[in-house]
């Protein structure tokens, strides 16, 4: 605070641009462009680009907002392809397109992400470690051997949905059939309309969630659809069924259409991809986001206000079996999350705590992947995105003390950085 | 322990009363009014006269004459204190030679142990000089002259001041001529006087000179004194100046810093500790680290998901520019979030000091940094009954809205154990209950939601009814007769029910119940909480 000015006339020194400096500053404190908001041409980054045109005045090169080479080498990469991103490219941002986005993540994408985009009409997700290393078991996966389990897990804020994104993007990339479960603590909660099953009586439907999820399904995966066929006969009431080798969009469609038949629309879906990404017929990736709500209580109550188990939701039970690692030709990744989980503690976030005996067990083998706070390289690299795209206005928010009380405050966390950022 | 100890055991009580009032000569009136009452009481008639109106209001006070004390009755009491304070000290198993005020103070609470709120409402033993305001002695003679010659300016030692001071700046001016003249005049500083010091303030010269000032005259006063200082003064003048000032201590130079301390890896630490409201914290700072902060073991981001909280952690670290330069392990407890992150906000930045420069901590100091915050919650009383402009007192009511429990209760005639029946009073049946009572005394049934002890005696002569107000009665003390407000519907209701006419309740929650000539038997009603409040 006492220091500032003379840091960042020291800063200044060592790109000898000070005739420069002085001269914006003397035409531009009262002139065209408020100085405070132009946070970009007092990055060091700046002088190499200035410098080359010293005789000029630099004023007219303030209204570009191009960044250079420097800050772009810090938070962006060119590379836009999952399966070529490499620890070189930690802590940068990479770009994937508005319609992949559209295509790949019809659902999926955490909302604060979702409003990002949207502001800065990009969407670029930063590569991280863990999601390099899970990157890189997934290459190397054997789909002869039974699906491997991996599951993240991490503190509040650290990223564990964003790098699930990462991993479902290069999968799609790579022509995997994505099944990707955004919430599954949205299934286990706040549903007004519970049925009886049309299946097994003993069991519950909600067929809200499930349409909404098969239009998702259908969405992300379209190209699939019509090449899967079904290996049985379905029939969904007296009028309509579905025949042996029909392909896999009519049960979608059926599901869609006939909404009380939507559970058992997303069951049979499950069964099937399971039975036939054994054949080999193609790949497939179970993600599931915050898969600790199928083993733990839900806040749903039958007619006499007794409390439902998991395993009595007719969709929690079909993905219950689509977890388990008894299939092969292809992965399934996991999350545990402790937002939006009911009855546990706050702190908790180790995949124990937040899975329970019954859950750790089920799913015991698997490969924990920790994702904890950003790295102070990861933690520049996002502060400098933040600028590129004007988000932080405030005038300290380029200098290094705002960036040191940036860093004490969020501790590094990516989730409360981003809230910051937010207010300022 | 005859006269003189009574005269003791007196002199507290009405030094108690006057604690309140203490310091200004227009208190006066008031405390004659008391000691008027006193004299004749005994210590519930104090308790008494608390309550009276006669006290509290303002009107009373103008009609009573002005009293001053007298010189033989000021001397009377500080002999009195002297052999009070003697046997005090005997009391207390002390040495009456070095028994000092504070021991005064000390054995005074130990004897007389009060709970009260108010500090200045304590019993205190003080000498007569401090709680008797200052009196001005008679100005004239028996022929009616007065004694000074600027009484009729009507403020005398303020004028005979200002004289006495502006003589001496002319004196000195003279001497400053006269050393001008020879050449030896030297400019001499005088600022060495003046630092560490303040002038006197206005209510302290009143004080001194038992007059009341304006604010003009007192300005006008310390510039004259401000000029006198100027000048270049000897010992006299000097000595003059001095008794109108008062030092002032240096905070800063109050403030300890601890040194560095070392430990096994060689890494210097240190430790603060600091409190807030209720939490107290202690911090250990580390010379060398990344700006991680451990709080009971936890990351501070999960100890305190509030931004406002991590802010405060922030404050003294951003304040010394060395965010991210040091480690600190802290342990807290007591209070709530924001306390506790005030709390080790405090016992950082103490242990900070060790860190860093003088200049710095004495601006850590101006920033407040290093001060306790002295804010705590609000006692009850204050909140319940908080101060009203111009001393109006407010009447307070106890608990609206009483539940009232019925019980019963069966004298027996030789004192045998009673039978105790409660009933509901919206339960309905409790006329029943009472006709039946009433009428016949011997029976009662097991069987209605009444409660029966055992070992109850059914012969009973009398029955008296006895109306308890759980969780507070309101009703209005020394009415009579029907009230109709919300509250009282208890009292009508039991009225109606008991079939009274009129009812009176007096002081002490006792409501009393007139029944229709030759009805019944007259009935009382306690009601635990009733009572009325003053508020002052």
């Amino acid at each position: 605070m006492l220091k500032g000015m003379t840091r960042l006339v020291s800063r200044v020194h060592k790109n000898c641009v000070i005739f420069i400096l002085e001269q914006c500053r003397g035409s531009c404190t009262y002139g065209c462009l408020p100085w405070k908001r132009e946070t970009s041409w007092l990055d060091p980054g700046r002088f190499s680009h200035l410098g080359t045109q010293a005789p000029q005045c630099p004023v007219a090169h303030l209204d570009n907002q191009v960044p250079t080479e420097r800050t772009r080498a810090i938070s962006r990469t060119l590379e836009n392809d999952p399966a070529k991103h490499g620890e070189q490219h930690v802590g940068q941002h990479y770009n994937i397109s508005i319609q992949e986005l559209k295509t790949v993540f019809p659902h999926g994408l955490p909302p604060r992400f979702v409003m990002q985009v949207k502001t800065f009409n990009e969407a670029c997700l930063m590569v991280r470690k863990p999601a390099l290393e899970l990157l890189h078991y997934l290459k190397n996966t054997n789909f002869a051997h039974p699906a491997v389990r991996y599951v993240l897990y991490g503190e509040k804020g650290t990223g564990k949905t964003l790098s699930l994104c990462h991993i479902i993007h290069f999968c799609a990339k790579q022509d995997w059939l994505i099944l990707h479960i955004p919430d599954a603590h949205l299934w286990v909660k706040n549903c007004r309309d519970l049925l009886q099953s049309t299946y097994n009586k003993q069991r519950f439907d909600q067929p809200l969630e499930a349409s909404i999820w098969l239009k998702n399904f259908k969405t992300a995966n379209e190209r699939f659809l019509s090449q899967i066929k079904v290996q049985d006969k379905y029939v969904w009431n007296k009028r309509e069924s579905t025949e042996k080798g029909s392909p896999l969009a009519e049960v979608v469609e059926q599901g869609i259409m006939r909404v009380r038949n939507a559970t058992d629309a997303v069951g049979i879906v499950l069964k099937e991809l399971k039975r036939q990404s054994s054949l080999g017929v193609f790949r497939l990736l179970v993600a599931v986001d915050g898969v600790n709500a199928l083993w733990g209580r839900t806040t749903l109550k039958r007619e006499d206000k007794s409390p439902i188990t998991p395993e009595e939701l007719a969709l929690i039970y079909n993905l219950r079996k689509m977890v388990k690692n008894d299939w092969q030709g292809g992965a399934i990744v996991l999350t545990v999350s402790q937002t939006g989980s009911l009855f546990k503690p706050r702190k908790a976030y180790l995949p124990q705590e937040l899975l329970g005996k019954e859950g750790f067990d089920t799913l015991d083998p698997f490969i924990p992947i920790l994702v904890s706070n950003y790295n102070p390289k990861e933690f520049e690299g996002c502060i400098q995105y933040y600028l590129e795209n004007n988000w932080l206005q405030h005038e300290k928010a380029h200098t290094e003390e705002g960036k040191k009380e940036l860093l004490f405050l969020s501790n590094r966390n990516p989730g409360l950085l981003e809230r910051l950022c937010a207010y300022l | 322990m005859a006269a003189p100890s009574v005269s003791c055991g007196a002199a507290v009580p009405y030094r108690l009363f006057l604690a309140g009032r203490v310091s200004f000569a227009r208190e006066q009136g008031l405390w004659k009014a008391a000691a008027s009452g006193l004299q004749t009481g005994t210590r519930c008639q104090i308790l008494r006269l608390k309550h009276s109106p006669a006290v509290t209001t303002t009107k009373n006070v103008a009609a009573l004459r002005r009293e001053s004390y007298t010189v033989d009755f000021i001397k009377k009491q500080i002999e009195e204190f002297n052999i009070g304070k003697r046997h005090l000290a005997n009391m207390m198993g002390e040495d009456p030679e070095t028994f000092t005020q504070e021991d005064v103070d000390r054995a005074i609470t130990y004897l007389f142990p009060s709970g009260l709120f108010e500090k200045r409402a304590r019993p205190i033993m003080k000498h007569p000089e401090e709680i008797f305001p200052k009196q001005r002695a008679v100005q004239w003679g028996e022929d009616g002259r007065p004694f000074h010659f600027l009484f009729y300016t009507g403020k005398q030692s303020y004028y005979s001041l200002m004289h006495e001071a502006y003589g001496k700046v002319l004196h000195a001016e003279e001497r400053q001529d006269q050393l001008r003249a020879k050449g030896l005049f030297s400019e001499k500083s005088k600022s060495k006087d003046l630092i560490g010091s303040r002038w006197l303030i206005k209510e302290e010269l009143e004080e001194m000179l038992v007059e009341k000032l304006s604010d003009q005259d007192y300005a006008q006063f310390i510039r004259l004194l401000e000029r006198l200082s100027a000048l270049p003064c000897d010992a006299a003048e000097e000595e003059f100046v001095g008794r109108f000032r008062r030092t002032v201590t240096v905070q800063s130079k109050k403030h300890l810093i601890e040194p560095l301390q070392y430990d096994e890896q060689g890494m210097a630490f240190s430790t603060g500790q600091g409190k807030r409201k209720t939490a107290n914290a202690e911090a250990v700072v580390y010379g060398h680290g990344s700006g991680k902060i451990e709080i009971n073991g936890v990351d501070y981001l999960l100890y305190f998901p509030v931004t406002q909280d991590r802010e405060q952690l922030m404050f003294p670290f951003h304040f010394l520019d060395r965010l991210g330069k040091h480690d600190v392990t802290c342990t807290v407890s007591g209070g709530g979030r924001s306390s506790q992150a005030g709390a080790i906000r405090l016992a950082m930045s103490r242990a900070l000091c060790s860190f860093i420069t003088e200049d710095e901590v004495e601006w850590m100091r101006q920033a407040g940094l290093l001060t306790t915050d002295p804010r705590v919650r609000e006692p009850r009383r204050e909140r319940i009954y908080p101060k009203r402009k111009g001393g109006a007192p407010r009447q307070i009511f106890w608990g609206l809205g009483a539940r009232w429990e019925v019980e019963r209760t069966k004298i027996p005639p030789q004192g045998q154990q009673s039978c105790r029946a409660e009933a509901e009073p919206g339960c309905g049946r409790w006329a029943d209950n009472q006709d039946e009572e009433l009428g016949s005394p011997a029976t009662h049934r097991p069987g209605r939601d009444h409660r029966c002890y055992p070992g109850a005696d059914d012969s009973s002569v009398d029955t008296r009814l006895q109306i308890r107000a759980r969780g507070g009665g309101l009703t209005c003390l020394g009415c009579t007769g029907r009230l109709t407000s919300s509250g009282n519907r208890h009292l009508l209701w039991a009225a109606r029910s008991l079939d009274a006419e009129t009812w009176h309740v007096s002081i002490g929650g006792t409501v009393h119940f007139h029944p229709r000539q030759g009805a019944g038997p007259s009935l009382t009603v306690t009601a635990s909480h009733l009572r009325t409040q003053q508020a002052s």
